[in-house]
């Protein structure tokens, strides 16, 4: 199988009034092409750090992360990114924030509007195109959000605790869609969260990360069908068994926290 | 719902109405005093009637060119405030070491009244309108300034974020963020720096020079002819009344996008 995103070695040190602060120690990854991988560790412990340093937003301290076989050095657009807030710009309706990256790389305004149309049907907010973010819900944001990353049609998807901020009905509702088209565009899926049972009911593996400095602790594969529904999946007994195996290391890690 | 809409505009209807009678009450009281019933010689406020015929006299005289050197001093003055402070404004907020060194300078020049800068200005740029326009751009300036530096450090890092995360560069966090965020900020400053420019001129005028409504209002206190006086406040405050009533026109188009509150 392909690998889509690989992490080598890689450590974070930020520095901050003279002080060192080790964020990341010594991080190794391997996500393949069309996984779904969650993340997840105590709060703190660099989880952002990583996806902001795939992304190439953040420069590593050392090491190294390849993404689609070419080395990270800068926003590339193979990766799309979704972060924990919506960040739609107030002023822009619907459809206009969806077309924010297809401006930027200087697309063809007809072409924008066609492609922009399509995406927002597709995530279910038809008929909503004109309207501005204040006007929508926590959830249709976030949808919105979702549609300006994956109208650039990257290869890896970055998820940094994208559905935090919203209730436990619009996060199934949203898991469930999110499941759906994976399954449907094979994107590779690096998701971040503190939910393990989010975690586990959304990926096929999981990682657990320790406490700062951040280092990769375990990793789980995740042994249930593709094709799921996020609602019913915590039922099963081996969703369970697989949720206090990895709980189990999660709590020790957040324990020693303090 | 058409209802609803009947019973607002039967409801705006009779507020205007209320606001005509308020107004022909405190002249109607006004002209009473003053040359019905002679309790206060016109002498000291003048009245109505005697305002009427003497703007009706200035229209007919010279009062435009008056009027064109004031507006185009408030113009040019608010014009070139208004872009210094803007600029001086993104600057200071993109670049945090120049915000730092310059923060105290700023603090002490702006506290300043602006007015004892007013013999200065007479002496260095004369009694024509330069003087007037450095006066207002004194005012406007700081005024923009600030409001600009509180747009720009109101912006969530994120949305840099977001802009490189898509392939965006400077000039794009420019253009697609930085900008319109700042946009109600600014307005903020030019609603407030509009009128401030009007009050620069007319003051610089006072102080000193030969023509413009400032000019003329001095001219007539000096004469003791009241009436002078309150004609020119009349046409000050028309002046002011149209630029505010278009300024909110253009805001409204401006921030469609705003929940309205």
């Amino acid at each position: 199988m392909k690998e889509a995103v690989v992490v080598k070695n890689l450590s974070k040190v930020f520095t901050k009034f003279g002080q060192s602060i080790a964020a990341l120690k010594n991080v190794n990854l391997t996500v393949n092409e069309g996984e779904f991988v969650s993340i997840v560790g105590p709060s703190g412990c660099g989880k952002s750090t990583l996806l902001n340093i795939i992304s190439g937003l953040l420069k590593p301290t050392s090491g190294e992360v390849y993404v689609d076989g070419e080395k990270v050095n800068g926003p590339c657009p193979k990766v799309g990114y979704m972060f924990q807030s919506d960040v739609l710009l107030p002023w822009r309706t619907a459809i206009a924030n969806v077309e924010l990256g297809l401006e930027i790389r200087k697309v063809n305004k007809e072409i924008r509007k066609k492609m922009a149309e399509d995406i927002i049907k597709r995530i279910g907010l038809g008929g909503f195109e004109k309207h501005y973010p204040h006007e929508l819900s926590g959830g249709m944001r976030q949808r919105v959000a979702l549609a300006r990353t994956l109208i650039l049609n990257p290869v890896v998807l970055l998820m940094d605790e994208p559905f935090g901020a919203l209730d436990a009905q619009t996060r199934m509702l949203l898991g469930n869609e999110l499941i759906k088209l994976w399954r449907e565009s094979k994107k590779t899926v690096i998701f971040v969260t503190h939910d393990l049972s989010e975690a586990i009911s959304l990926s096929q593996r999981v990682i657990v990360m320790s406490k700062r400095p951040g280092t990769i602790k375990a990793e789980y594969s995740v042994d249930l069908p593709e094709k799921r529904d996020v609602k019913t999946i915590v039922k099963e007994p081996s969703f369970q068994e697989l949720y206090c195996k990895i709980w189990n290391d999660l709590s020790r890690e957040i324990e020693s926290c303090g | 719902m058409d209802n609803m809409l009947r019973s607002i505009t039967r409801e705006k209807v009779l507020i205007n109405i209320a606001r005509i009678i308020v107004f022909l009450g405190v002249l109607l009281f006004w002209e009473a005093i003053s040359e019905i019933f002679g309790l206060v010689h016109p002498v000291w406020i003048s009245s109505p009637s005697r305002i009427a015929v003497r703007l009706i006299k200035w229209i007919m005289g010279d009062l435009a060119k008056h009027m064109a050197v004031t507006l185009w001093e408030t113009m040019l003055g608010f014009a070139v405030g208004v872009s210094l402070g803007i600029m001086v404004g993104l600057i200071l907020g993109l670049c945090k070491t120049i915000s730092v060194i310059l923060d105290p300078f700023i603090m002490a020049l702006n506290s300043l009244p602006r007015i004892v800068l007013a013999p200065l200005f007479i002496l260095w740029f004369g009694i024509g309108i330069m003087s007037k326009v450095v006066l207002i751009i004194t005012m406007v300036f700081f005024i923009l300034l600030y409001n600009t530096l509180a747009g720009v450090r109101s912006i969530d890092p994120m949305y840099l974020n977001l802009i490189l995360s898509l392939g965006g560069n400077f000039r794009h966090i420019m253009t697609k963020i930085v900008l319109p965020w700042c946009v109600p900020y600014i307005f903020a400053g030019i609603k407030l720096s509009i009128g401030m420019s009007l009050v620069g001129a007319v003051i610089g005028e006072f102080l000193a020079s030969n023509v413009g409504l400032g000019f003329l209002i001095a001219w007539s206190s000096s004469m003791f002819d009241t009436t002078g006086v309150f004609a020119g406040i009349v046409i000050l405050m028309v002046l002011a009344l149209v630029i505010d009533g278009g300024m909110k026109l253009l805001e409204r188009r401006l921030q469609r996008w705003r929940p309205s509150t």
